[in-house]
């Protein structure tokens, strides 16, 4: 074998079984060659295992340790990482907890990891300054619809019909299990941001949801108040605009072309 | 002065107060993003000398090094002038996939070919010289054409670039494949040995066969201690480094650790100075 076939057979043998082709490869030296391998196969799943325990703590305390485990073991054959950098690995997590049948019991545990793969990227997100009102002191009121605010590089917004942040709350490393909490008392609409060093989650209105939504994906002030409007006729943009300015909620204004 | 490896849970303690250590080796990967992390590790590089040990650049890869990842890497040295900047002889990915686990390579005229190509073109892109460190090794290839101090020392003096022993790796290696210490030690470029990793490794066993696991938890084994005065005694001291990444005990324990490789220094010191009389 070429060292690039070497390495693709390894690959498939730590993720998946090793072909006898790459057996005969391995040199036993008084083991057998599948459990020289298998010690790397274990060293690859514990390490991602305990990377996603890490990033996704609310969920693995809801679950159990040894479901977790049987979990990620799931998800990372099927989806390995793509990049080296262990904090960015489980952005499919969410996703694949929505699809696993053994989950489907907690029917609120995706929108648990949804939430905590948000605090996960907003913890890690990039430094960068906070826009300051002052940016737009000069724009004339005429060139404010057609105005694009990219929001901070931690902002994140998540959605639930499930009261995910008294969950998250109830379940995060170290927090003391209350009471019980009733799935049906309502959903959570939430701001998740770096404030200082720590990730806050902020309760927003609907409308203000969909508002940041449209100016996340790159929607100007106009399409965005289109979208406010049509959840909240009393929408209110200069109260809404203040807050975020408030939180550093934006970092670039780009401005229309004149 | 010795070392110690930097990891999340002692940010804290160091920032509190000072350490009697004499720098601070970090993983980069964990200082790509910002918030406390980075702003940790800025305030912590105006106390103390950094040095980058890399875990996930691949340099064995046939593939080569990944781009984004290279420029990450430059950056961060741009950013923080580190005094030694390191990554292992091992790979971690094939076809876009990152397994986080430093895989062994074959010990073959074109695996060497393919490592040397990747340091080089990782020196080019830093702009700088690294070490490259040798493996905890747990199998071996039946087509390997040389030992693995063979292999480590022609990419060193091919690629030119310096050597990071790791004493405890060379320890483990020797144990889970049935060679000598020694030999190996006897083996490595003295004048390219540019820094020295120093841990603890757990014994497992497989089968009734004894196998010694790098897992970083514990204090540095006796038999290492050992190698290690060996070595200085032969090369004289370098930058040393103590790892602890399980089971991470109190910063304590570590400064500990790394008195305990300050002693050796001075006492080997002295040695040679009265040898010298």
């Amino acid at each position: 074998m070429r060292l690039n076939e070497l390495q693709a057979a390894m690959r498939a043998g730590i993720l998946g079984e090793p072909t006898e082709a790459l057996l005969a490869e391995i040199d036993g030296c008084g083991l057998a060659s599948a459990a020289r391998l298998r010690i790397h196969r274990n060293n690859t799943l514990f390490g991602l295992t305990e990377a996603l325990r890490t990033s996704f703590p609310a969920v693995a305390r809801l679950v159990g340790d040894r479901f977790f485990d049987f979990a990620a073991d799931r998800f990372i054959r099927g989806a390995p990482p793509r990049e080296p950098r262990l904090a960015n690995y489980g952005a499919g997590f969410p996703a694949f907890l929505a699809g696993f049948e053994p989950a489907r019991t907690l029917p609120y545990l995706p929108d648990i990891a949804r939430l905590e793969w948000a605090v996960n990227l907003a913890y890690n997100a990039p430094d960068e300054a906070p826009l300051a009102p002052a940016a737009l002191v000069d724009l004339a009121p005429d060139a404010y619809p057609r105005l694009r605010l990219a929001l901070h590089s931690s902002c994140r917004l998540v959605r639930s019909g499930f009261p995910i942040k008294r969950i998250w709350l109830a379940n995060r490393p170290g927090a003391e299990t209350e009471g019980t909490i009733d799935l049906a008392e309502g959903g959570a609409t939430l701001l998740v941001m770096r404030r200082e060093f720590e990730v806050v989650l902020i309760e927003i209105e609907p409308a203000e949801h969909d508002f940041l939504a449209s100016l996340r994906d790159g929607g100007t002030i106009e399409t965005a108040c289109t979208c406010a409007l049509a959840t909240d006729a009393a929408f209110d943009l200069a109260g809404l605009l203040a807050r975020q300015f408030a939180r550093g909620s934006f970092a670039r204004a780009i401005l229309p072309a004149p | 002065m010795t070392g110690i490896g930097l990891r999340f849970p002692h940010h804290d303690a160091l920032l509190a107060a000072p350490a009697p250590v004499g720098w601070l080796e970090i993983h980069p990967e964990n200082y790509f993003g910002g918030g406390r992390p980075r702003h940790c590790l800025e305030r912590l590089s105006e106390r103390y000398p950094l040095s980058l040990h890399g875990v996930g650049l691949s340099l064995g890869s046939a593939e080569g090094p990944d781009s984004a990842h290279l420029e990450k890497l430059r950056k961060l040295i741009d950013r923080f002038r580190p005094i030694l900047v390191s990554e292992h002889v091992a790979w971690t990915a094939q076809g876009g996939i990152h397994l986080n686990d430093l895989l062994p390579l074959p010990y073959t005229a074109e695996a060497l070919e393919t490592l040397v190509a990747n340091i080089d073109r990782t020196q080019d892109v830093l702009g700088r010289h690294i070490l490259i460190e040798n493996p905890s090794s747990y199998l071996s290839f039946t087509r390997s054409e040389m030992p693995e101090w063979d292999f480590i020392a022609a990419a060193v003096a091919r690629s030119g670039c310096g050597l990071l022993l790791d004493l405890n790796n060379l320890y483990v290696s020797a144990r889970n494949l049935g060679f000598d210490p020694d030999t190996y030690l006897a083996a490595m470029p003295g004048d390219a040995i540019g820094e020295i990793h120093l841990a603890g490794h757990a014994v497992r066993h497989i089968e009734a066969v004894e196998l010694r696991i790098d897992d970083h938890g514990s204090a540095v084994d006796e038999a290492v201690w050992s190698l290690y005065r060996q070595l200085v005694r032969r090369i004289g001291p370098r930058p040393t480094l103590i790892e602890w990444d399980s089971r991470i005990p109190p910063l304590a324990t570590l400064v500990g650790e790394a008195a305990k490789a300050d002693a050796i220094l001075a006492e080997l010191a002295a040695e040679a100075r009265h040898a010298a009389q």
